[in-house]
């Protein structure tokens, strides 16, 4: 009923649709990964190290130490897979405002887009600030 | 780190995602507190784990809202602009603050949670008809929508008012998420509801949606300064999790006017000693 009486809703349907998807499977994956991550932490423990340490595995050494067997880096997969899932869903907005033709919101969803991309390119030291 | 560190991490983590949901407000104002005055944890890894559980509820919260339609996403988007923008900069410069100047930051909006919450159960009168009057730009930029209220049987119409200004006051909810690690929906929602005049339940869900993506370009700077400890944020933000479905379960099933006013005093003592600490009188636990 909702639905049916949302005018936005009706001329964004596409968008509204993919957004509540993506949402969902982004909660699962990074829940059902980092719930994972506990689990295997508990079974088989931390390296001694991490009681000092950030315990942030770098983006490009957490496949390859989830590989080596450490947990930590499983943790840290779920805490990235939950962070890129807003990320993702904006895409989505991008990608389905844009197969609409609708300029102004893949324009407004795309700055957007760009702020996060910033965040993340002075994150991995692509852009230095300071 | 011993099993009962972790045991109080997630104790920690659901009381606030309850609280959080029977209020109407996201964990990260009650995370941040906890983490700083009964762990004894730095300011910033309080905040970048705020940030993290935020992102987590919203996203929880969000599809549901998104899925009955009562998140106005091109509203969403305009807004986002400015607050995307204020959260990003904002988080950069948390890293420069002293720990002292963040936790006297927490402790003056924690005041203003306070007071709203404990000034909202009196008492207050419905905006105008007038206030749902159509305006240009929000019809301009295509943003009229309505929602069925199964509560009133009726589809109620409403055109955003006042989108300049509403895009102004929204970069203060990007600079509280940036700085201090809450979601902002305590600036957004009364922002969307009072000033611009979209209905209460559309507010919420789409201030909902909206703090998810504010708290992740907060959220990345903080991950990549290392202040976003896995060990400490996945308990806690699995928790808040957990704590906001029961939360949302409840909120039915509760009277929100009892529990303002107790949130409210609770948050006051919270807020002096946040104080307390921001001057040195008090010094939480060192870990």
């Amino acid at each position: 009923m909702t639905e049916k009486t949302n005018k936005i809703a009706q001329t964004d349907e596409p968008t509204y649709r993919w957004t509540s998807l993506i949402l969902r499977i982004g909660m699962y994956i990074s829940f059902s990964v980092m719930m994972a991550g506990v689990i295997w932490s508990l079974v088989i423990g931390l390296p001694a190290s991490t009681a000092t340490s950030s315990n942030v595995v770098p983006l490009d050494q957490i496949l390859p130490e989830i590989a080596a067997g450490n947990p930590l880096a499983l943790l840290n997969l779920g805490v990235v897979l939950l962070l890129a899932t807003p990320a993702a869903t904006l895409l989505g907005i991008i990608i389905t405002y844009a197969l609409e033709r609708n300029t102004r919101y893949t324009a407004i969803a795309a700055l957007i887009g760009v702020v996060l991309l910033l965040s993340l390119a002075i994150s991995l030291r692509w852009i230095v600030l300071f | 780190m011993d099993i009962f560190f972790y045991a109080g991490l997630a104790a920690t983590g659901f009381g606030a995602g309850l609280l959080g949901a029977l209020l109407g407000l996201g964990g990260g104002v009650f995370v941040v507190p906890a983490l700083v005055l009964i762990f004894g944890l730095p300011p910033l890894t309080a905040i970048g784990t705020s940030n993290v559980a935020v992102v987590a509820t919203s996203t929880a919260g969000a599809s549901t809202y998104v899925r009955s339609r009562l998140t106005n996403i091109r509203l969403a988007l305009i807004l986002l602009i400015s607050t995307t923008i204020a959260a990003l900069i904002s988080s950069l410069v948390a890293s420069w603050l002293p720990v002292q100047l963040l936790s006297g930051l927490f402790a003056i909006v924690l005041f203003y949670t306070a007071v709203t919450m404990l000034r909202s159960n009196k008492p207050q009168s419905a905006p105008t008809l007038e206030g749902y009057a159509k305006e240009s730009i929000g019809e301009k930029l295509g943003l009229e929508s309505s929602y069925y209220d199964p509560a009133s049987g009726t589809t109620v119409e409403y055109t955003p008012r006042k989108i300049r200004t509403g895009m102004g006051i929204s970069a203060l909810a990007g600079v509280v998420a940036g700085l201090l690690g809450i979601g902002g929906g305590i600036v957004q929602t009364p922002v969307m509801n009072l000033l611009m005049r979209v209905p209460l339940k559309v507010s919420a869900g789409t201030s909902n949606f909206m703090i998810g993506i504010t708290a992740t370009s907060a959220a990345v700077v903080r991950f990549a300064h290392g202040d976003i400890n896995p060990l400490i944020a996945v308990p806690t933000t699995l928790f808040v999790f957990f704590g906001a479905r029961l939360g949302a379960w409840l909120v039915p099933r509760t009277k929100s006017s009892q529990l303002k006013v107790i949130f409210g005093w609770v948050a006051i003592v919270i807020a002096i000693l946040m104080l307390l600490q921001a001057v040195g009188i008090y010094t939480p636990p060192k870990r």
